[in-house]
């Protein structure tokens, strides 16, 4: 268990090391001189050379990666040009609103994904197991922000039953969540349905059943312990898919998140923040996928026994 | 349920014999799902390839009547905030979303094939390396480091297709060398190489065609989700840039009078998800004959 453990979180230390040199190469190294991106009107010659040296930009490239990282894990990802403030603290302050709308969103998904997909694998070929696939496809390859806009359209223009935008109230949050969540809802119950599926063709639910346990004691005790852990993992990789659906649906929705502020940070070359934004959200996915690791303990006991 | 890479591996045997005239393919083409999602890309390809001759006017046109025209007799599917005929928007768009979908993924999978070959065929500290790096690039939320990337490489349609292409190559990296792991390890690659094969022989003609099945899968996938990711970044202003009728820059000038013209968005979204589910339903399809232990 302990070297289970040991595994997990050295391999999460190494994957935060990579996503720090992508988040480097990509906005470090690709735009070729950050100086002509922060000073879109151009600077003499004299202070470009100064301005260079400041931000380090002339030492070589191992260095100034050295020197990223070094500020990065001491939590100093550079100041907001626009808000004079660290790039960090703005971001880590719209982390909670970000938040609330991703864990509404999954309560959502989990509630709803989860007991269709094991509902449609148990009537398989059913009436149910043929909706929730035709769902799933059409969730599936719906746009977010085409969905997010519909349901304003629907139901806060045509019937006012909810706020167009805004977070004053809970109220405000509803529209948000079931459009974050509708890609994940028909992700989850697929995945669950194939899941439960494999499960149910097992000797040992043809056992349970030959014992003549009752059908839903079979699926509750047997099947849906065994075939939860592949949902866990699904729930647990979702989490980047819920970060990245938030920047849109942030947008649509005027929901005041850290997608929205990384998107108004794009606009206005606010490159710190986008940089904060785009590590911390690796970061979240990283911490949430170890605890999905570490919650396999709970879930399989035959990790424990490594 | 097994990840995309290790399904992948577990088809690798299954595939080779089903592709072509087999039953199981013929059965697939059968489906009526899949027989709808082929004919509307077919729609979609024929729009695309004849916009010229299809669109009632030009597509950026402005001013054919007053702003927000609601659908009728004159303009199909009404006129947009400024006068454009959005039927003409949205038949010109299917242009950009293909070519952005296409080219991206040509990117990916190119990237994907030699990356994918080096790092399970060659194996070595190139193989470590790059499982290294796409353990990192699986951590970024898909949309934001393509956001990161355009904020990088500067808003324009060739820079979308780029930032895509980049952030799918991953995946591709990881289905090629499941791939061309399992199948260096089949007898018959050893028969071939103790034959006298070369590297490039054995590649070609034993372990590429095997993984050929899994690939083509992922690339209807990637190609659905690219659509989509396009139309995302241009909706949210950081990918194509206007006149160009992107459907994500129509439904981004349609958000703005949901509550005037709520047919605007309705027509633009409709088409751009019906197109996604096609392709999706003909992605399954190929699933299904071509990638059987996955679906």
């Amino acid at each position: 268990m302990g070297a289970y453990i040991a595994r997990r979180l050295a391999h999460a230390i190494f994957v935060l090391i990579g996503v720090s040199i992508v988040v480097f190469i990509v906005l470090r190294v690709i735009p070729g001189d950050p100086i002509s991106l922060m000073f879109p009107e151009g600077l003499s010659p004299e202070r470009l050379r100064q301005a260079r040296a400041e931000l380090g930009l002339d030492a070589p490239l191992y260095k100034q990666y050295a020197i990223f990282l070094a500020h990065a894990v001491r939590g100093n990802l550079g100041n907001s040009f626009r808000y004079q403030r660290p790039a960090l603290d703005l971001v880590l302050e719209r982390l909670p609103v970000t938040g609330q709308l991703a864990v509404a969103a999954l309560v959502i998904t989990m509630a709803v994904g989860i007991p269709l997909g094991v509902l449609a694998a148990a009537r398989r070929g059913g009436l149910l197991d043929v909706l929730t696939m035709f769902m799933a496809s059409v969730g599936q390859s719906m746009p977010t922000f085409w969905l997010g806009i519909m349901l304003i359209v629907i139901f806060a223009v045509a019937l006012r039953w909810f706020p167009t935008s805004g977070r004053e109230s809970p109220v405000h949050l509803v529209l948000p969540a079931v459009t974050l969540s509708g890609f994940s809802i028909a992700l989850t119950s697929r995945l669950t349905r194939a899941a439960i599926r494999e499960v149910l063709a097992e000797d040992y639910v043809r056992t349970a059943r030959a014992k003549g346990v009752h059908e839903r004691a079979v699926l509750v005790r047997h099947v849906l312990r065994n075939g939860i852990i592949p949902v866990v993992t699904v729930l647990g990789l979702q989490v980047g898919a819920l970060l990245g659906g938030a920047v849109i649906t942030e947008t649509v929705f005027a929901w005041p998140g850290m997608g929205l502020l990384a998107i108004q940070a794009i606009y206005t070359r606010d490159y710190n923040i986008v940089q904060a934004v785009v590590l911390l959200s690796a970061f979240v996915f990283l911490v949430v996928n170890l605890c999905v690791d570490l919650f396999y303990l709970v879930l399989d006991p035959r990790i424990r026994l490594e | 349920m097994r990840s995309a890479a290790a399904s992948g591996a577990a088809s690798i045997a299954a595939v080779a014999p089903r592709l072509g005239g087999s039953p199981a393919w013929r059965r697939i083409g059968r489906r009526p799902p899949v027989v709808a999602g082929a004919a509307i890309l077919a729609l979609l390809l024929l729009a695309a390839a004849l916009a010229p001759l299809i669109a009632p006017h030009d597509p950026i046109e402005q001013s054919l009547g007053p702003g927000l025209t609601p659908p009728g007799r004159a303009f199909v599917l009404g006129l947009d905030s400024l006068g454009r005929d959005v039927a003409s928007r949205i038949v010109y768009g299917s242009r950009i979303s293909l070519l952005v979908g296409s080219i991206a993924v040509s990117i990916a999978l190119t990237g994907g094939l030699l990356l994918g070959v080096l790092s399970g065929f060659y194996r070595g500290l190139a193989d470590t390396l790059l499982m290294r790096v796409t353990d990192a690039v699986f951590s970024f939320p898909p949309v934001l480091l393509a956001m990161a990337l355009m904020a990088a490489l500067g808003a324009n349609i060739r820079n979308v297709m780029i930032a895509l292409g980049i952030v799918y190559t991953p995946r591709y990296i990881r289905l090629v060398r499941v791939g061309v792991l399992a199948a260096s390890e089949q007898e018959y690659v050893a028969a071939a190489r103790a034959a006298g094969a070369g590297d490039g022989r054995l590649l070609l003609r034993h372990v590429l065609p095997n993984i050929l099945g899994p690939v083509v899968v992922q690339t209807s996938f990637s190609f659905g989700e690219a659509i989509i990711a396009e139309a995302a970044l241009s909706f949210l202003g950081i990918g194509t840039q206007p006149p160009t009728p992107s459907w994500g820059l129509i439904l981004s000038d349609a958000r703005e009078y949901l509550a005037q013209a709520a047919w605007y968005p309705a027509t633009v979204g409709g088409v751009l998800f019906l197109v996604v589910l096609a392709i999706n339903l003909v992605g399954d399809g190929l699933r299904d004959a071509l990638d059987p232990r996955s679906a």
